[in-house]
């Protein structure tokens, strides 16, 4: 596992200079689709010659065929070998001309076509990468990091990245054209040769001035556009509370904002390409037009023909093409090995290991769960991790249930996250049945969390509860039941029915407590071992909390609990209470033993009763 | 929706699109044809300089070239300052796509806004828009230039000889046919990729959020390979889409060859009759070469135009979604002071569900406080976004202060009213910024003094002095660094800060805890007085407090009335508030 992350990271590596890097990410595209991008530059390659070939057969029937059948000589060359009669002649000119023509075609499929099939595969390796992220990233990168960032990373940088890519074949197959075209040149007359070949050089130095110019710029350009796309994210995500606010016209303008950013960024972007492609195109004409001169010189010296020239021009006409290709592909690399690169940091970050524990506890039974004087830190991905509960130690036996308590913002969630391995210890130990949480194997099924705020995600009620494992269905409805969400699943009628009704994305069409209640059957359909609810009863009706957590411990059979609540008929039903405050633990004991001597915790447990006893005595209040 | 209608609908959302483009073209024309003159001269130079009968002439060659060099460089400012100007107009264009595609967003109703995955909207804000650039930037005009080249190409061969111009066109018009019949076909793929695109997002954003419990569950891989699917059906939709365009390109260069082959065959025919010269025949060679290059140029960039289209017409679709929460025709203006609500046989039904609100009927008199209580899924939170409006009843009707919410601005009615709804939702920023929200019109200091009187008078300087900065603590992606209670904190702290004549709170406390929960609904209650309020909660204690309780059951009113009434009436809600006692007692 470890070795497969590596060699991940390893492939999105870039280093060097900037040529370096350009070509390594060529090469990374090279080695993604192997197979295709080999046809394709084949393909190309036979293109390249078929041109060549084109132009003759076109010179050599003007000047064997037409001109002989119009003045009425004989047809020469191998046409007149097949017939004398003109019109014959002629049609089998126009055949074999057709016929090279629909070979073109067909390698212009299969270039294209293969070529076109080869970027998709490097987008979808991308895409992949990113994608793979998304659950290997620490969990506090996600708090701290808006959903924006990874969303353009997944469309348009890894659109941008392959951008390059396009030409590519075309161009690595023409190079065989230009290679001839230059070494015939070459043999011609050196003067013309430097003056042709002068053409590359330039090309190269035009491009390190582009690249110089427009990286930083693209580089800001992408950033914007991950902003904007956060922000519109973060808006519709927010859509309720947008409305609720009225804040409709403030989103608009922060999103106005910061598209005007981006449309003045995308603009620079625009304006620097905007001479550079007339440049590139400017400057193969420029440099035919120099040969044209310097090749008269060289004439009128002698030192060539005429025919020489006139071929020279010809050729540097024959290279135009790819050396146009060459400036395409170099043109879209500085925004290319941009996007490249923000794919590569989501990747480096991506650290977290799906199974980093190699040690099987058996599944026997209740689990066993200890803290040792363990910190417990929110990690961000990037910088120092923060500790936010200190030195904490506690014991959860087998099949008793433990209520965390303590006030808002004291550490609990914080707690059961490190229980569940999603937030690290930085210091002391996490134990399961004895070993180091860190490395048992298989954590997921020993342990289960059920967040605070229900995840309900689009699909079925099925998928929801089995996230794709195969669960058979009474152990699923066992669970519903369990949970008391049968009833309202027997009920659903949307899209389907029962197990196959679909949910919408975040439960959207189910009341709050109902989605809490679908997250607990998730939770219990996999008889976990440890469970913690993590005020995962908020929004349900206590006589309906009381009821899941009864069936619970029913059969002596229950896992061991972890419970989060405020609820004192909740609270009272835990063997045990461990009262946190302010990221460490005040006290621990049964209900009775802290009610008595910690002033904190009978504050927090009797709020409500102390709040009702009060309210006759005060007089004046509104109603 | 055609091609017409979206460049028309387009155009008109955007007018920097097509402002000045006619300048533009006749610029990028210019510089067109000062490029058509390279040939031009090459052939020249040819003839009168290195092929001059007294041998070569270097002067001549040095004028032509020194011509030609001039023609290139202006040429070349000439696109320069085409391309700059389209991609001026282009972005301008773009950005206000993008702005009327997000507003109108907004104004969908939440009930539309849910129906479909919050991933999906930003690509179309985002990618769709994206999809359009290239085309708006430089092929659009690229492909008008070359329809220009090829119809003077065209011209002259009718000059030279008008049937072989015929041959010519006759043997590319199937295949232009046949391309053009494929184009359908092409979008059609283009479409497929952009909304599998949106799909991928969309399950994306989803992961995002959900990741918590992907994790904890261990089914990274299966969820990975969900979005894998995703990823690989839309790569060999892009395949499949790069066969379709490779194999509609192709054919016109396929039709070169033809165009070619027949113009020889006919050209000597009518050569041999003596009708043409070797000359012309010759030439025609040339100029089917010439006539196809922009051909072939215009059917590659058809492709790339599909692909814009698509995007386009998404966008527009967006931008033109009808609203149906919509603004008042004839707004009529709320009361001013104190106000009440009134709920008046309001039924509603979502999709084509069973009813989940059966005529519910009451009223809260102005300044009155009603708790509204039930089990869950009982149609509590349903009740109060129609109180919002944030969507509309199926029938019947609810008033503030009278007056129906349908008549009421919505700029008016969300001044007036307040909602925290059950998600506390944060946006990314300090706790300051999503203050900032409640009173978007007040400057920073001032904010800061009214933000810590509002902490101050909730009972929550204390909380407020635990955090890291205070009112500068960053709260993360949707708000995520603070806790989950924490979060709740400050969306009260919000819409008090809001100072509506009614408040509406749905759960709005459910995640903090109790100690501090009885301090801020008797800081509320003291704070609101007068003020009209619906609080929604399961902690029947706040109904203790309420002028009145409304209790829900399966989608009906069951009963309705102060507290104590109730209690004594020995119905549902005694039932539930005895239950609550003896879980909050020991
Ligand atoms: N990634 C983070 N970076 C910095 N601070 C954090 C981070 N995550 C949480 N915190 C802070 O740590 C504290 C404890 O958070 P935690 O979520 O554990 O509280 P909690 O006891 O579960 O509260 P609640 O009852 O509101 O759910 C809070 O004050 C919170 O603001
Ligand atoms: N967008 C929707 N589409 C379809 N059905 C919905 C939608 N929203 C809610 N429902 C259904 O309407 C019913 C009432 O939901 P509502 O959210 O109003 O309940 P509630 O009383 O607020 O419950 P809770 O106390 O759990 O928050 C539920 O059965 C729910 O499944
Ligand atoms: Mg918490």
């Amino acid at each position: 596992m470890r070795r497969a992350q590596q060699a991940k990271r390893a492939e999105y590596d870039l280093h060097g200079s900037y040529g370096a890097k350009s070509l390594q990410v060529l090469g990374h595209a090279l080695r993604t689709a192997p197979r295709r991008f080999g046809v394709a530059i084949g393909a190309a390659g036979v293109f390249g010659v078929l041109t060549v070939v084109f132009g003759s057969v076109l010179g050599l029937i003007v000047d064997q065929v037409v001109i002989p059948a119009i003045d009425g000589k004989p047809i020469q060359g191998w046409w007149g070998e097949r017939t004398q009669d003109p019109g014959r002649a002629v049609l089998l000119a126009g055949a074999v001309f057709v016929g090279i023509g629909l070979v073109n075609a067909v390698l212009i499929v299969i270039r294209r076509g293969v070529q076109g099939g080869a970027v998709a595969s490097v987008g979808a390796r991308h895409r992949t990468v990113v994608a793979d992220a998304i659950a290997a990233l620490p969990l506090g990168w996600h708090r701290a990091n808006p959903a924006g960032r990874m969303l353009s990373a997944m469309s348009s940088d890894s659109e941008t990245a392959t951008n390059p890519l396009q030409p590519l074949a075309f161009t690595v197959g023409s190079f065989t054209m230009m290679i001839a075209a230059g070494y015939r040149l070459v043999n011609m007359d050196t003067w013309i040769a430097i003056t042709a070949l002068t053409v590359i050089p330039a090309i190269l130095v035009v491009n390190a001035l582009y690249e110089r110019v427009i990286s930083p710029l693209w580089d800001a350009g992408q950033s914007l556009r991950a902003e904007v796309s956060t922000i519109a994210h973060e808006s519709f995500e927010g859509g309720t509370v947008v409305k609720a606010l009225g804040a409709e016209g403030r989103e608009s303008a922060r999103f106005t904002t910061k598209v005007d950013a981006l449309r003045d960024a995308d603009t620079r972007v625009g304006a620097v390409s905007s001479w550079f492609e007339p440049l590139m195109d400017a400057l193969v004409p420029l440099s035919s037009l120099a040969i044209m001169v310097v090749g008269a010189h060289r004439a009128a010296a002698g030192a060539v023909s005429v025919g020489d020239v006139v071929t020279a021009i010809y050729l540097l006409a024959l290279m135009a093409v790819p050396i146009r290709g060459v400036g395409w592909v170099l043109g879209q690399m500085p925004s290319a090995l941009v996007s490249f690169q923000r794919v590569a940091r989501i990747s480096a970050a991506a650290t977290e290991v799906d199974e980093p524990g190699h040690v099987a506890v058996p599944r026997e039974g209740a689990g066993h769960v200890a803290f040792r004087s363990a910190h417990v830190a929110a990690d961000d991905g990037d910088g120092e991790p923060v500790i936010i509960v200190r030195d904490v130690s506690l014991e959860l036996q087998p099949g008793t249930v433990t209520a965390l308590v303590g006030a808002t913002g004291a550490g609990k969630t914080t707690v059961a996250l490190a229980a569940a391995r999603l937030s690290r210890a930085v210091g002391g130990e996490v134990l399961i049945d004895h070993t180091d949480i860190r490395v048992v194997q298989a954590l997921g099924t020993h342990v289960a969390l059920v967040p605070q705020t229900a995840f309900v995600f689009a699909g079925t009620v099925r998928e929801n509860i089995t996230l794709g494992e195969d669960f058979p269905d009474d152990e699923v409805w066992t669970a519903l039941r369990r949970a008391a969400v049968d009833d309202l699943v027997h009920g659903l009628r949307h899209h389907g029915e029962g197990l196959n009704a679909t949910l919408e994305e975040r439960g959207m069409n189910l009341s709050g407590g109902q989605r809490q209640r679908i997250a607990i059957a998730r939770a219990l359909v996999r008889e976990p071992r440890v469970l913690i609810l993590d005020d995962a009863t908020s929004a349900v009706d206590p006589g309906v909390e009381q009821q899941i957590l009864a069936a619970l411990r029913a059969d002596g059979k229950g896992p061991t609990v972890l419970l989060i609540a405020y609820r004192l008929a909740s609270i009272v039903l835990a063997d045990r209470v461990i009262h946190v405050d302010d990221g460490t633990i005040v006290d621990a004991g049964s209900h009775r033993e802290l009610i008595a001597r910690d002033p904190g915790y009978r504050e927090l447990v009797t709020a409500y009763e102390v709040d009702s006893q009060r309210r006759p005595d005060e007089a004046g209040e509104p109603g | 929706m055609g091609l017409r209608e979206t460049f028309a609908r387009g155009f008109a959302i955007s007018p920097e699109l097509h402002k000045g483009l006619r300048v533009t073209l006749l610029l990028a024309l210019v510089a067109a044809s000062a490029r058509a003159t390279i040939p031009y001269l090459t052939q020249r130079v040819t003839d009168e300089g290195l092929l001059a009968d007294s041998g070569v002439d270097v002067t001549i060659v040095q004028w032509l070239v020194a011509g030609g060099a001039i023609v290139v460089v202006i040429s070349m400012f000439v696109e320069w300052r085409v391309r700059r100007r389209m991609v001026i107009a282009a972005e301008a264009g773009l950005a206000t796509l993008r702005k009327r595609a997000f507003h109108n967003v907004h104004r969908l109703s939440v009930l539309t806004q849910n129906s479909e995955q919050r991933g999906r909207y930003v690509s179309r804000v985002t990618g769709d828009v994206d999809t359009m650039r290239d085309l708006m930037q430089w092929t659009g005009a690229g492909m008008v230039v070359s329809a220009l080249e090829s119809t003077v190409v065209l011209v002259v061969m009718a000059v030279y000889s008008w049937q072989l111009a015929l041959v010519v066109i006759a043997s590319y018009v199937p295949l232009l046919v046949v391309t053009l019949k494929f184009q359908p076909v092409i979008r059609g793929a283009f479409s497929d990729i952009r909304a599998r695109m949106a799909d991928l997002l969309g399950r994306t954003s989803e992961q995002l959020v959900g990741v918590a419990t992907i994790r904890s569950y261990g089914v990274q891989e299966r969820m990975r390979s969900h979005l894998r699917a995703e990823i690989a059906g839309i790569a060999r939709r892009e395949r499949r889409a790069s066969w379709l365009s490779s194999a509609s390109f192709s054919m016109t260069a396929f039709g070169q060859s033809v165009a070619t082959g027949a113009a020889l065959v006919a050209g000597t025919a009518l050569g041999v009759r003596g009708e043409l010269s070797v000359g012309t025949v010759a030439a025609f060679a040339l100029l089917v070469y010439m006539f196809s290059g922009p051909l072939m140029w215009i059917v590659e960039m058809l492709a790339e135009m599909q692909r814009a289209m698509v995007g386009w017409q998404r966008v527009i679709e967006l931008v033109d979604a009808p609203t149906t929460v919509a603004e008042p025709d004839v707004p009529i203006p709320l009361p001013a002071g104190e106000v009440g609500l009134t709920v008046d046989a309001v039924r509603l039904t979502y999709d084509d569900d069973d009813e989940v609100l059966k005529g519910i009927s009451l009223s809260v008199p102005a300044g009155n406080r009603l708790a509204v209580v039930g089990q869950t899924g009982s149609g509590k939170t349903s009740l109060a976004r129609l109180l919002a409006r944030f969507f509309d009843p199926t029938s019947g009707h609810i008033r503030v202060g009278g007056v129906d919410v349908r008549h009421v601005t919505f700029a008016e009615l969300r001044s007036r009213l307040a909602v925290v709804p059950q998600e506390g939702f944060l946006f990314e920023g300090t706790v300051l910024d999503n203050l900032v929200y409640a009173r978007p019109d007040t400057d920073s200091e001032n904010l800061r003094d009214a933000a810590k009187d509002a902490f101050a008078a909730l009972g929550l300087t204390a909380w407020l002095e635990t955090t890291a900065h205070g009112l500068d603590t960053q709260v993360g992606a949707r708000g995520e660094l603070l806790s989950a209670g924490e979060r709740q904190l400050v969306s009260i702290a919000r819409a008090y800060l809001r100072d509506p004549d009614v408040l509406i709170l749905d759960e709005a406390t459910s995640a903090v805890d109790p100690a501090t929960e009885v301090r801020i609904s008797r800081a509320m209650e003291r704070l609101m007085a007068g003020r009209t309020t619906v609080v929604i909660a399961h902690r029947l204690s706040t109904a203790e407090r309420a002028d009145l309780v409304a209790v829900m059951e399966n989608g009906e009113l069951v009963e309705f009335g102060p507290h104590g009434d109730l209690v004594g009436a020995n119905g549902p809600y005694a039932r539930l508030h005895r239950a609550w006692v003896a879980q909050t007692r020991d």
